[in-house]
């Protein structure tokens, strides 16, 4: 890492002075609507507006643009870098703090060359290396689609990036290099797979995880598609290669796990992607998510790794297996394959296989949120030890089908251990999440129904009947609650409730919550029918 | 000088430096090498002390000898380790059988079905405190039998009913629970099957029985590497001592003696006991001059070889190949299974009084009461002139309440 940030500061510090040498500031993009002048955009037009909204969704503009719990497209967002911490702007129409000053012209120049209307340098975090690609028609859509939005007073929080990196003329030097071409369909593909092209290296700019990083930390020209470690999770190969990347999925699986965040075959999706599919591939239409498939399918099916499987005897996976016999089986089954369309399948899985392990230790320690029909996953890694956790791990990425490297280490466990915190594995630091969900808010807020009480009496010995109990008394008051949603927002609703009972070793407690969640989903599920 | 060399001259110029001073002052120089080899011894001993206080719990009469040695620390830490846990409280009863409100109950039929919920509750901390329910119930369906653990689960109560209703010659009134081997783990830690037999890798002068290499089982002697098979398995003679002064008909070899002794060791280091704890070394074998807890330990071989050829052999198709060893055959139990190293799992601890659904058969099949197994000697009469034992001899009486009942962290001399 340290040679890579070394290599990187190297990189933009010489072209930095290359370009001093040489006149720098000039604009590298040659726009087709330059001097266009002040905006002319019909923002009335309704459809433009309309179809802004749909390519602003595309681009999955509000997932960094909106703070956890913020107005959307207020900024204020950090966005974690190699190199420091950047916060997102306001990109509402707001004249002193948004972009409600800016013409045509700044719009698109932004867009495609991260150049701001006073001519300063923004940091590739946004990733106008990809917007390049984009028409002008699209992108003045979503001018349009943005200038129609309310105005929001914010201002910018200050970015913390250290020298040389906070030295923004030298993103010129960057941007000389990597900067895309207008899209220019290609002849040889249908006009399907152009359309996935479009979407996939532009709007969509899926390689800014799911590609390589070259030693300046940009992704637009690396090896397209193979996989990437993106903030301690790794993005896996979108390449059609049956053991390491998509080639086992169906087509009608992929759109669907880009519809719903899970399929069949995929399981559940997890990490920085349930963000994009939750904010934007979720609203796509059929035929885009179709076309980004297909134009998936045109690139060669490249194995990201050559599997290679280790002899089952090795001390590390014998130590790996019993982890996984102890707190994995149960639930993903002995030989891997977990229970159809309730517990996602471990053999063959897409974030098990990939080339870096970082995601498996994310679950394994962090657990997963409940997602369409599938369960809640428990943090079971967070009262195992390092060690455990890198065993295990190494043993489901060579187990059953699988032959991904055993590149899991306790140091990493450890760096990732430190870093993750969700509600059930009872490690934030926070305290428990607050519920989002308005319907099982309202509901739990009103006193009346005795939901809360039934929570406040959950012990370990009346589980059982206290889950049923809450269940029915959940289907009579608000039948429309999604089992999902109940399974994560009821578990949310007993972390208060279980981190405060002193009759349970504070140890324990996180395990207590995760029993009431399993139990929660078995019963609702099933509708507490044995 | 290159680098490369250059260590090798420095090296060479500190021994020749002290060499040049060790002629020029020779005492100063033999003074210096002297202590620091009795430094060095000074220290070696004394790294091998224990840290005081120490405390001793007397087991025979006085002057016998018949002493047991516990490091406070190292029993303080040993207490702490050894708490029950699930000890749930009594919930209100039901008033209904578990098998009346819940499906596919084979077991725990006749339980009441709220005493059920807290049974259930207690699996799930004695044995995968962390998985909870999960561990052996289905998240598809609670009823099902999908997961080999429940199965396995089934005859595992089973089996602690059957200890607790057959073998209270053994565990005496405190009882079994699932975590008095599990002890919240899902597979309990120490269990033991058989293993490949140490071959030429292990060492120039190991023999086919694992002799001559440090045997994990035997305490890290150079015993036989496997004393569980013969005496925990089988049922080979574990008595190899002769009972005359001279040799008269008792053919027992060395290489027996040698398995007997591995399985001694194997006692002593699962109950944290030296060997007077029940022999009087005084002699071994002679029954009257041992402590009681010797017959118990006796009624504890024939219960673990018990449990292991009537519930753990019959069940190994069950457990999947990675709970196997491997050689395929089941985890099976011996001495430390339980005890941990304690002299008593738990310390005595009364396990099973909130669980009397643990103590008899639930399943509506009725007793499974045997007959009682006979002790290896017929009970001599016990008077104070003819025994050494010094309170009751050893008779069924004296077998509820273990000998070192209470703590064994007293400092200083402790009666009997």
């Amino acid at each position: 890492m340290n040679k890579k940030l070394l290599g990187g500061a190297l990189g933009i510090v010489l072209s930095a002075g290359f370009l001093a040498a040489h006149g720098w500031g000039a604009t590298q993009v040659p726009l087709q609507t330059a001097g266009q002048g002040p905006s002319q955009a019909p923002a009335t037009d309704a459809a433009l507006i309309a179809k802004g909204k749909y390519l602003t969704t595309m681009g999955d503009c509000i997932g960094c643009h909106t703070a956890d719990g913020g107005k959307p497209f207020a900024g204020g967002q950090y966005m974690a870098m190699p190199f420091g911490k950047i916060s997102t702007p306001n990109i509402t129409p707001d004249v002193y703090t948004g972009i409600g000053y800016y013409s045509d012209y700044d719009f698109i120049r932004l867009m495609r060359g991260g150049v701001l209307p006073d001519g300063g340098h923004i940091y590739p975090a946004m990733p106008y290396p990809w917007y390049a690609t984009l028409s002008t028609d699209d992108l003045l859509a979503i001018k349009a689609y943005l200038f129609s939005l309310p105005p929001i007073h914010a201002p910018r929080l200050k970015n913390y990036v250290w020298f040389p990196f906070n030295l923004r003329p030298a993103i010129a030097g960057y941007n000389l290099f990597f900067i895309g071409d207008r899209f220019q369909p290609d002849p040889r593909l249908t006009p399907e797979q152009n359309l996935g092209s479009y979407i996939v290296n532009g709007l969509e700019h899926c390689g800014e995880c799911h590609n390589h990083r070259n030693f300046l930390g940009n992704t637009a020209v690396a090896l397209s598609v193979l996989g990437g470690p993106i903030t301690q999770w790794y993005a896996p190969s979108l390449r059609f290669d049956p053991m390491t990347g998509i080639g086992r999925f169906s087509d009608a699986d992929i759109v669907q796990f880009l519809k719903e965040g899970h399929s069949p075959s995929m399981g559940t999706v997890a990490g920085p992607m349930s963000e994009v599919v939750d904010y934007s591939t979720k609203n796509l239409s059929d035929p885009d998510l179709k076309a980004i498939v297909a134009y998936l399918h045109t690139l060669p099916a490249t194995p990201s790794y050559y599997g290679w499987k280790h002899n089952p005897t090795n001390a590390a996976l014998v130590t790996g297996q019993q982890v996984y016999l102890s707190h994995c089986a149960s639930c993903h089954q002995t030989d891997g394959a977990g229970i159809p369309g309730k517990i996602p399948a471990l053999d063959g899985n897409g974030m098990v296989t990939a080339t870096g392990p970082q995601s498996v230790i994310r679950v394994v320690i962090g657990g997963l949120e409940a997602r369409g029909p599938y369960a809640l996953m428990p943090g079971v890694g967070a009262s195992m030890t390092d060690d455990q956790v890198t065993a295990v791990t190494n043993y489901v990425r060579q187990a059953w089908s699988n032959v991904a490297p055993m590149n899991a280490t306790p140091k990493l466990v450890q760096i990732i251990r430190a870093d993750t915190h969700t509600f059930t594995n009872g490690q934030r630091p926070d305290g428990c999440p607050t519920l989002e969900q308005d319907q099982l808010k309202s509901v739990l807020a009103d006193n009346s129904n005795g939901l809360e009480d039934l929570l406040k009496s959950t012990t370990m010995p009346n589980l059982l009947n206290s889950v049923n109990a809450i269940v029915q008394k959940l289907h009579s008051v608000a039948p429309t609650v999604s089992q999902s949603d109940a399974v994560n927002g009821l578990t949310i609703a007993y972390c208060p409730i279980v981190y405060a009972d002193d009759s349970i070793p504070p140890d324990q407690r996180g395990w207590q919550l995760t029993h009431f969640a399993d139990r929660l989903y078995t019963q609702l599920s099933t509708n507490g029918s044995d | 000088m290159s680098p490369f060399l250059a260590p090798f001259r420095l090296t060479g110029w500190l021994i020749s430096g002290l060499f040049a001073w060790g002629r020029s002052s020779p005492y100063k120089a033999a003074g210096w090498a002297a202590g620091i080899i009795v430094a060095l011894i000074v220290w070696g001993l004394a790294s091998t002390l224990q840290t005081l206080p120490m405390a001793s719990v007397q087991l025979g009469y006085r002057g016998t000898g018949m002493i047991e040695q516990y490091n406070v620390a190292a029993s303080d830490a040993s207490l702490a380790a050894n708490t029950p846990t699930g000890e749930y409280p009594p919930v209100a009863p039901a008033g209904k059988p578990a098998s009346a409100v819940y499906k596919n109950i084979q077991v725990l039929k006749t339980v009441d079905a709220n005493d059920f919920l807290r049974v259930m509750a207690g699996m799930a901390q004695w044995v995968a405190p962390q998985v909870g329910c999960a561990y052996c119930h289905s998240v598809a369906n609670m009823a099902s039998d999908a997961i080999y653990t429940k199965e396995i689960a089934r005859h595992m109560l089973l089996m602690t009913q059957y200890i607790n209703e057959n073998w209270r010659s053994h565990v005496g009134a405190a009882g079994v629970t699932c975590g008095t081997c599990h002890r919240g783990q899902g597979a309990p830690q120490y269990t033991w099957t058989f293993q490949l037999p140490p071959g030429g890798l292990h060492g120039y002068a190991a023999t086919a029985t694992g002799e001559n290499l440090p045997s994990p089982a035997a305490d890290m002697s150079s015993l036989p590497s496997d004393p569980y098979t013969p005496f925990l398995l089988n049922a080979d003679p574990i008595d190899v001592q002769g009972s005359t002064a001279l040799p008269n008909g008792n053919n027992a070899s060395i290489e027996q003696s040698n398995w007997t002794y591995a399985l001694m060791m194997h006692f002593a280091h699962s109950l944290g006991v030296g060997c007077n704890y029940c022999h009087n070394s005084r002699a071994f074998s002679i029954w009257d001059q041992g402590t009681p807890s010797r017959l118990r330990a006796w009624y504890g071989i024939e219960m673990v070889r018990d449990l292991n050829n009537n519930f753990m052999v019959p069940i190994t198709n069950i457990f999947p190949v990675g709970r196997r060893g491997p050689m395929g055959d089941v985890p099976k139990i011996n001495c430390e299974t339980c005890h941990q190293g304690a002299y008593a799992p738990y310390y005595g601890a009364h396990v099973v009084d909130t669980y009397p659904a643990l103590t008899h058969p639930t399943n509506g099949g009725g007793s499974t009461a045997q007959t009682a197994v006979p002790p290896p000697f017929a009970l001599p009469p016990v008077t104070k002139s003819s025994s050494l034992q010094p309170a009751t001899g050893p008779k069924e009486a004296s077998l509820s309440a273990p000998v070192l009942s209470g703590t064994v962290a007293q400092s200083g001399g402790a009666t009997p």
